[in-house]
């Protein structure tokens, strides 16, 4: 185990090291740590929240957020298992004379840090769950408990299951189907208990915060840890809690007797999750993934100069068939659906905050990265603004359609006139504008940071700047004229003349910005 | 000694590799052909210990898969992954503890850094290096334990001129202490005047195994030959 612990003492030593010796990262560091701290002591000395989903409410959601966490998890464990590891992992440590039951142990502890370093992010969460249900103040620590028990879970099942089922295309297919069914089944007893009760909410609660689910290993067992986060601990949360992190042990010893020769499975899924990372790391999160299916389609190129670049991204859509409707806008669809009917709330306005917040998470990680990382876009003969724009131009028209659909949609929800809802469009494509640009100016301005993370932060922050001033006067106008119409309006107008300035200072990045 | 008897895997109803048996005595280098697709890195995975196949490889007459096997065996897989966050020097330190290496490794890893000119290097972190660097660092990990057997995937990709001439060297002098030599790859000049047996994979099976001297007595070079035997009824 010594040698293995070298590697994890090592990576730590050099990694806080290298925060040291550079003061900007440190800041850097420091300031996000502090942005987290500062978020959530804000959420809890705000007293103003409207908290009024019941412990079955929430207990039901974080439930169902399991079920459907476990689907794709499983889902994808059939196909490619699961791995706690890395390719120098696979190269280094599984052809050294190392026991393989240390090497599993060593790669739990690196899932352990990884998933604790994705927790954090996932705190920044926490007000807008506090939003709807009030939550203790030890609630946060709960949910960190029950999330990362659960994380840590759900790759060992994977692998246990990949195991029996990797033999033969049979198993797998038995195994797809099991899978399916039960979550049919839970999907069905939503249904009927919907229909049943006659009310969508009640319906839903009574489906998914019964006994049965609640004593369900590992799902109903974590949710029930996280549910404390609301009624606040009591003895019965220790024994989940030891229920929970017993059933991991179990796990990992049923994982070790029913196969000691685990690493063809873990080399599998390695390889599978390098991939994944390094289609993360060039395309961003919601790029064209190795999982993306590509269609077969059959395309003339007609334009020349920029426009050729524009008819590549129309081109790449279709072949994605992300043209329309992809992940991002569904989600939003989804949210506002169940704000409106779950929790009759808010309205268009609301909406239109709830998706340009969803829209600037999905553009985090920026879209820019495939275009950029690829040298073809530096040598095209086309001035610099003009190649932006053409680069730019599928995604803002993206935006728009995306936007038009989704406010229709609203528009209808919640009752509102049409010019509302062209304007709630249009503003809704100026903010994925301006994350787009937004980004561009980042990698000008942060190109060199070598953490991700922190560019990310910087990334967030610099975005925040930007839309301040806009947010405020909107809210100023909404205050004294109490029109939607206005409001939006003035965010509208805000956003076309920061898009412009963004764009104008954007456009030499593809002059001056280093390929790679 | 790297024996391969009967090294048989399947992917699903795909057989990979269908029935080979191989041997890579001490002192010898062989090399491993084969067209996309032939079998070659199922062969190299299965002998890595990285996967489960029937048959059986020994590595100095112990199951390739038991810890006393490991500790003999060398290998550079095709891509070097190396850890981010750790130094050039500590992927060694780490190496000189997974084997249990007697103390005095130090000097050896100086040489070995050294001749692939990474002494000026051995303070920098994985991510920062080349790929042609990762390369280097990889072998010199393998090179470190002093290896019985020694199985390399393509090792000269990514290499510069200065480092392929050392990692020759190297493996010469690998040959003459006795150690096993595998190398696989697509460049058939890299190797030519290094190896003394030529296996040759097409389709999961071995098209062909010649010694040098058979080789040579059939005045035919392995690129000829290599040809012949993957091109025949295709």
């Amino acid at each position: 185990m010594q040698p293995l612990l070298y590697i994890i003492k090592r990576t730590l030593v050099n990694t806080i090291k290298k925060i040291i010796k550079r003061p900007l990262l440190l800041i850097g560091y420091t300031l996000g740590i502090l942005f987290v701290v500062f978020i959530l002591i804000l959420s809890f000395l705000d007293s103003s929240f409207n908290s009024y989903g019941s412990y079955d409410l929430f207990f039901s959601l974080a439930v169902t957020a399991l079920f459907i966490y476990a689907y794709f998890t499983l889902k994808k464990g059939i196909d490619n298992g699961s791995s706690f590891f890395r390719l120098a992992d696979v190269n280094m440590v599984f052809t050294s004379p190392i026991k393989s039951n240390n090497i599993l142990f060593y790669g739990f502890l690196k899932q352990l840090t990884q998933i604790f370093s994705f927790s954090l992010l996932a705190l920044m969460q926490v007000p807008n769950l506090r939003r709807f249900f009030s939550i203790s103040q030890f609630g946060v620590l709960i949910i960190l408990i029950g999330f990362i028990l659960y994380m840590l879970t759900l790759p060992i099942i994977s692998m246990i299951i990949y195991s029996y089922t990797s033999k033969n295309i049979k198993r797998r297919k038995i195994a797809k189907i099991i899978l399916n069914l039960l979550f049919l089944a839970v999907l069905f007893n939503i249904v009927f208990q919907i229909i049943k009760e006659q009310t969508l909410l009640e319906g839903f609660t009574m489906a998914m915060s019964t006994k049965f689910i609640s004593y369900l290993p590992v799902i109903g067992w974590n949710g029930q840890i996280i549910a404390y986060a609301i009624s606040g601990i009591t003895p019965s949360f220790y024994v989940f809690l030891g229920l929970s992190i017993s059933s991991i042990f179990l796990l990992i010893l049923w994982l070790y007797s029913i196969e000691k020769d685990y690493y063809e499975d873990a080399l599998v899924s390695t390889e599978f999750k390098e991939s994944v990372i390094s289609t993360k790391a060039k395309n961003g999160f919601f790029g064209i993934g190795s999982l993306t299916k590509i269609k077969s389609v059959s395309f003339t190129f007609t334009k020349s100069g920029a426009m050729t670049i524009f008819q590549r991204s129309y081109l790449e859509l279709r072949k994605t068939g992300m043209l329309l409707f992809d992940k991002v806008t569904i989600m939003i669809l989804v949210f506002v659906i169940i704000m409106r009917v779950v929790f009759y709330e808010g309205s268009i306005l609301f909406v239109l905050l709830i998706s340009v917040y969803i829209l600037f998470l999905s553009n985090v990680n920026g879209r820019f990265t495939q275009e950029l990382s690829k040298h073809y876009i530096y040598l095209i003969p086309v001035h610099n603004t003009t190649k932006l724009l053409a680069v730019t131009a599928m995604a803002n028209l993206k935006n728009l359609l995306d936007g038009f659909i989704l406010f229709i949609i609203a528009g209808f929800l919640y009752k509102q006139s049409i010019p509302l809802v062209i304007l709630c469009g249009f503003t809704y494509a100026s903010f994925g504008s301006i994350y787009l640009y937004g980004d561009l100016l980042a990698r000008k301005l942060f190109g060199s940071f070598h953490a991700n993370a922190l560019k990310i932060f910087f990334k967030i922050l610099l975005t925040l700047l930007i839309l301040t001033p806009g947010i405020i006067l909107a809210v100023i106008v909404l205050i004294n004229s109490q029109s939607f119409i206005n409001t939006v309006l003035i965010l509208l107008s805000y956003n076309i003349f920061m898009t412009t300035i963004l764009l104008l200072i954007s456009s030499t990045i593809f002059k001056y910005i280093e390929l790679g | 000694m790297l024996e391969v008897t009967t090294l048989t895997k399947k992917y699903g109803n795909v057989l990979a590799v269908d029935s080979i048996s191989f041997t890579v005595n001490p002192g010898e280098i062989g090399v491993l052909l084969g067209p996309n697709g032939a079998g070659k890195s199922t062969t190299i995975k299965s002998i890595a210990g990285l996967l489960r196949f029937k048959g059986t490889i020994s590595i100095c007459k112990l199951d390739n898969k038991s810890i006393d096997a490991k500790k003999v065996f060398g290998y550079v897989p095709e891509t070097p992954a190396l850890y981010d966050a750790l130094t050039v020097y500590e992927h060694l330190a780490f190496i000189a503890k997974a084997y249990n290496l007697d103390e005095g490794w130090q000097a050896e890893a100086d040489r070995l850094l050294s001749i692939f000119d990474l002494t000026d290097k051995q303070d920098k972190v994985g991510k920062d290096l080349s790929k042609g660097m990762c390369q280097k660092v990889s072998l010199c990990c393998a090179l470190l334990i002093n290896p019985k057997v020694i199985m390399l995937d393509e090792p000269m990709i990514g290499l510069d001129p200065k480092a392929i001439k050392e990692l020759k060297k190297v493996l010469i002098q690998l040959k003459e202490q006795r150690c096993s030599v595998l190398i696989s790859t697509h460049i058939i000049d890299s190797i030519e005047e290094l190896w003394d047996k030529v296996l040759i994979l097409h389709k999961g099976k071995f098209a062909a195994i010649r010694t040098r001297s058979e080789v040579d007595k059939s005045q035919e070079s392995i690129e000829q030959l290599f040809f012949k035997v993957t091109e025949e009824g295709e």
